[in-house]
């Protein structure tokens, strides 16, 4: 079993599995946050169904920028003593968990809590994976929203 | 020098591909790949979308200088995790707008 703490992988996630790579002698607290895939999505023509998801991954680069964002934790909350980030690429039937993150800290009041929500927007801002939605009549790769810093200066987008 | 291009989601299905060799004039630099990669393979459109380029697993800008073997790779604006009903972008004073 891995024990990777930044990991990009094909198999079902466990938030057992996160929560035993994140388990220290000194913490006596984690805080777990799992993406979970939906059956339903808004748009504006209303819901809209979702039979399966299709997550691809550039699965070096994603881990590293996963290591990155558990510095970036680090950094903000110093308590903060492990970080786990788990991204799960491949078919996703509705209800599993897409992606699972777990925070450590000595006590529930060393900013584990805000520590887990900070990594879940840093990672859909800048970990490259991106979903596909699939339906009954269609498909469509999903694009997350530009983010100026990053975007290559290129053509008419820079 | 030559440099490895690597295309993910809508880009690499656009282009039928996902890894190919480049070749460049040495001193280029990501900005001269993207044109010779726009040149190449106008199907992808990569002048008119918005696009992020990585130079070995690292977000880079138009003028870093490229060396012989670089992994240069292009790709959508990324949108792992769950399915978000309005994409949310994290603040300093601890809310998401």
């Amino acid at each position: 079993m891995s024990t990777k703490l930044f990991e990009v992988t094909a198999t079902p996630l466990s938030l057992d599995d996160i929560s035993r790579r994140v388990t220290r002698a000194d913490c006596g607290a984690i805080t777990t946050f799992a993406g979970i895939v939906r059956g339903e999505t808004a748009t504006a023509e209303g819901a809209r169904g979702t039979d399966f998801l299709n997550y691809e991954a550039y699965g070096e680069m994603a881990e590293s920028m996963m290591a990155r964002i558990g510095d970036e934790v680090m950094a903000k909350w110093p308590a903060v003593k492990a970080v786990s980030i788990l991204h799960r690429t491949g078919r996703l039937e509705i209800g599993e968990p897409s992606v699972l993150i777990a925070v450590a800290t000595p006590h529930r009041g060393d900013g584990c809590f805000d520590a887990c929500r900070y990594a879940i927007e840093r990672l859909k801002a800048i970990v490259p994976i991106w979903k596909e939605e699939n339906w009954s009549d269609g498909q469509v790769w999903v694009e997350g929203p530009r983010q100026p810093e990053l975007a290559a200066e290129y053509g008419k987008t820079s | 020098m030559e440099v490895r291009v690597r295309l993910f989601a809508t880009l690499r299905q656009q282009a039928g591909w996902s890894q190919q060799p480049l070749t460049l004039p040495d001193g280029a630099t990501l900005r001269d790949a993207l044109a010779e990669i726009d040149r190449q393979y106008p199907a992808l459109s990569i002048g008119t979308r918005t696009f992020y380029a990585a130079v070995n697993q690292e977000y880079a800008k138009g003028e870093q200088l490229l060396r012989d073997g670089d992994e240069v790779a292009i790709f959508p604006p990324v949108s792992g995790g769950g399915i978000d009903e309005r994409m949310t972008r994290w603040q300093d004073d601890g809310t998401a707008g």
